[in-house]
């Protein structure tokens, strides 16, 4: 995938990179990312983990029962994880570049400020 | 009630709201979105929230229609959602601005305050929503725009209530389709509700006051006959239209844009399509020149007939888009010998219905107008030629069609007679505008055809018969609309950006 990914498919991916995670578990990690910022509903979960699961980014670990109720747990798979991989340094050079010129433009205003003095 | 009780109920309820799913989808994954709806849900809640309502049902239908692995459609209406804001909080600001207020006495017609209709109340709405776009979290800023659509579908039932005017419904038809792609454009599953950038909140707010100014300007070149701001139903719609028509121009060419530059372009391409819809519901020119009573073996082409034939085209544009799947997505079974089959199907019992009205029509007026005889004679063709096998199967999908046709040709009749069931008073011309029922029919039937004839590559068993039906469709559309395509003034715009996007999604890469 050479484009970019939306947030909420981002951060879902993000959530499930470190270890299997259930839905819930998605979704409480996901607000956790996201500084409280994006708070997946269950429908749109699993309407997103779906297409991840079709194109063959996230798959089923295995299933728990757990007071009556089941627990799916998904996982990254590897393609899953170049993919979120590539995104992240793509994302973390923008920001750096963003960064260095915030920084340039520090400078300038501070030579502006001597100047002014 | 014990907390296990309440936890029962809310199940019960959540299960309830899981039928907008597929049964398949319901039984391989209910149990699982259950437990994470009642892990999610504070002790003792027994009702679901309405956040958790619109969710599971928008999610359901989506799974039913597949939209879900459809390429750059969520990303389309991202694209789509600002734009679309802006243009009906310009709409809204334009005609409060310069149609709203009324010269007094206005033919002693009551009004609203001083304005000439409810209209001004939907359009503070819009008007609070596009600000709210402007200075809000998407969290907040959200409900503001489905409020905006609340009160603009509510102006039809308070009309009759209060005795006051409400604006056109092609008017607000528009917005509410403009609002449905801003509501969507803002929800979790495009942006996961994050906040939009200063650049984009900056654009929405300068876009509505050049829209309202725009459209002002395009009446002040092009005044209405009789002169000053005339009234909402031709001056507004068709000035507003070319307003509309040129902002969903210029989405199309940053989606070519993006392709020279060998950027994605598919969601602007699906941004261009969703926004052509609603677009495609304002705009067309003066149709009072479009009578042809002279001619009387084609039905009335107006307002109606354009309106239908370009939400036709849009959607055909969607459907060609939609081929395209996600990367990994399962691919759809190509369109074949049963597609072109199920669309003879919808022509003859489109044929069906309109015959069932045109019946009883007939004997009231003593005699038929040959352009309702030749309509349906057009669409028994089409079904013979696309040759759906006769079965039981086929019959009962005839029927089914025969009833939406009928449904679709009494409400135009309705609408044709002010929305009134009674006082028939110009049978013949409601006659004439029933026929135009037949251009969904055809339209369909000319997409399948020409989707069976690109996925057969002409292969003689299946492409004769696809082609002779895109003959045949494409055809008699062409004779109806091409002698009065120049009346369709800024709804052209829209259908050569839909062109665009059809064309140019080859080569799109996806988002």
């Amino acid at each position: 995938m050479a484009t970019s990914l939306q947030e909420p498919t981002f951060l879902i991916m993000a959530a499930l990179a470190a270890e299997p995670r259930h839905g819930y578990g998605v979704i409480q990690d996901v607000a956790e990312l996201s500084d409280g910022r994006v708070v997946l509903r269950p429908g749109t979960l699993y309407g997103a983990l779906d297409r991840l699961t079709e194109q063959g980014l996230v798959a089923v670990d295995r299933e728990e029962i757990v007071d009556g109720r089941l627990r799916r747990y998904y996982r990254l798979t590897d393609s899953g994880a170049a993919v979120l991989s590539e995104e992240a340094r793509r994302l973390a050079t923008n920001a750096e570049a963003a960064v260095a010129r915030l920084r340039g433009r520090t400078r300038a205003a501070r030579r502006a400020t001597g100047e002014i003095a | 009630m014990s907390p296990d009780r309440a936890r029962g109920t809310l199940e019960r309820r959540y299960r309830r709201l899981l039928l907008a799913y597929a049964p398949p989808y319901r039984a391989a994954r209910g149990d699982e979105i259950v437990a994470t709806l009642l892990d999610l849900a504070p002790p003792g809640r027994r009702t679901p929230r309405p956040g958790e309502v619109a969710d599971l049902v928008l999610s359901g239908v989506r799974q039913r229609l597949g939209v879900g692995s459809i390429a750059g459609l969520d990303a389309g209406f991202t694209v789509a959602a600002p734009v679309a804001l802006t243009l009906a909080a310009g709409i809204s600001a334009y005609a409060w601005w310069r149609v709203e207020p009324a010269p007094s006495p206005l033919g002693g017609l009551p009004l609203f305050g001083e304005f000439r209709t409810l209209g001004p109340i939907a359009y503070a709405c819009w008007l609070v929503a596009a600000v709210g776009r402007a200075i809000l979290r998407p969290r907040l800023s959200r409900p503001l725009v489905a409020i905006a659509i609340a009160a603009t579908l509510a102006l039809p039932l308070l009309a009759p209530v209060t005795g006051i005017d409400r604006p056109p419904l092609w008017v607000l038809m528009a917005l509410v389709g403009f609002g449905l792609i801003a509501h969507l454009g803002t929800g979790p599953r495009a942006t996961g509700g994050a906040a939009p950038s200063t650049e984009e909140r900056l654009s929405v707010a300068a876009g509505v006051v050049a829209v309202a100014v725009s459209a002002s300007t395009v009446t002040l070149i092009w005044p209405p006959v009789g002169g000053g701001w005339g009234y909402y139903y031709q001056p507004t719609i068709s000035r507003v239209g070319v307003v509309v028509g040129a902002a969903v121009a210029s989405v199309a060419v940053i989606a070519l844009l993006r392709l020279v530059q060998r950027r994605p372009a598919v969601d602007w391409l699906w941004a261009t399509v969703l926004l052509g819809l609603p677009s495609g519901w304002l705009g067309p020119f003066d149709t009072a020149g479009l009578r042809l009573a002279a001619d009387r073996s084609v039905p009335h082409f107006g307002r109606l007939a354009q309106v239908l034939l370009a939400s036709c085209v849009a959607a055909a544009a969607m459907v060609w888009l939609a081929q395209r799947r996600s990367p990994g997505a399962p691919a759809r079974p190509p369109a074949g010998r049963g597609s072109l089959a199920a669309a003879g199907v919808a022509a003859l019992g489109c044929a069906l219905g309109l015959a069932a009205f045109f019946v009883p029509a007939a004997v009231v007026l003593r005699g038929l107008p040959m352009h309702a005889v030749l309509t349906v004679g057009v669409l028994v063709l089409v079904g013979a030629v696309a040759g759906p096998a006769p079965s039981r199967r086929t019959g009962w999908g005839i029927l089914a069609t025969a009833a939406a046709a009928l449904a679709g040709a009494l409400v135009v009749a309705v609408y044709d007679n002010g929305w009134s069931t009674t006082g028939w008073t110009d049978l013949p011309h409601t006659v004439a505008l029933v026929c135009t029922v037949s251009l969904v029919p055809l339209s369909a039937c000319a997409v399948t055809a020409a989707r069976v004839l690109r996925a057969t590559g002409g292969v003689r068993a299946v492409g004769g018969r696809a082609g002779a039906t895109a003959a045949l469709c494409v055809g008699w559309l062409g004779y109806l609309t091409l002698p009065y395509v120049l009346s369709w003034g800024p709804v052209l715009l829209v259908l050569a950006a839909c062109l665009v996007a059809v064309i140019a999604s080859r080569r799109a890469a996806a988002p």
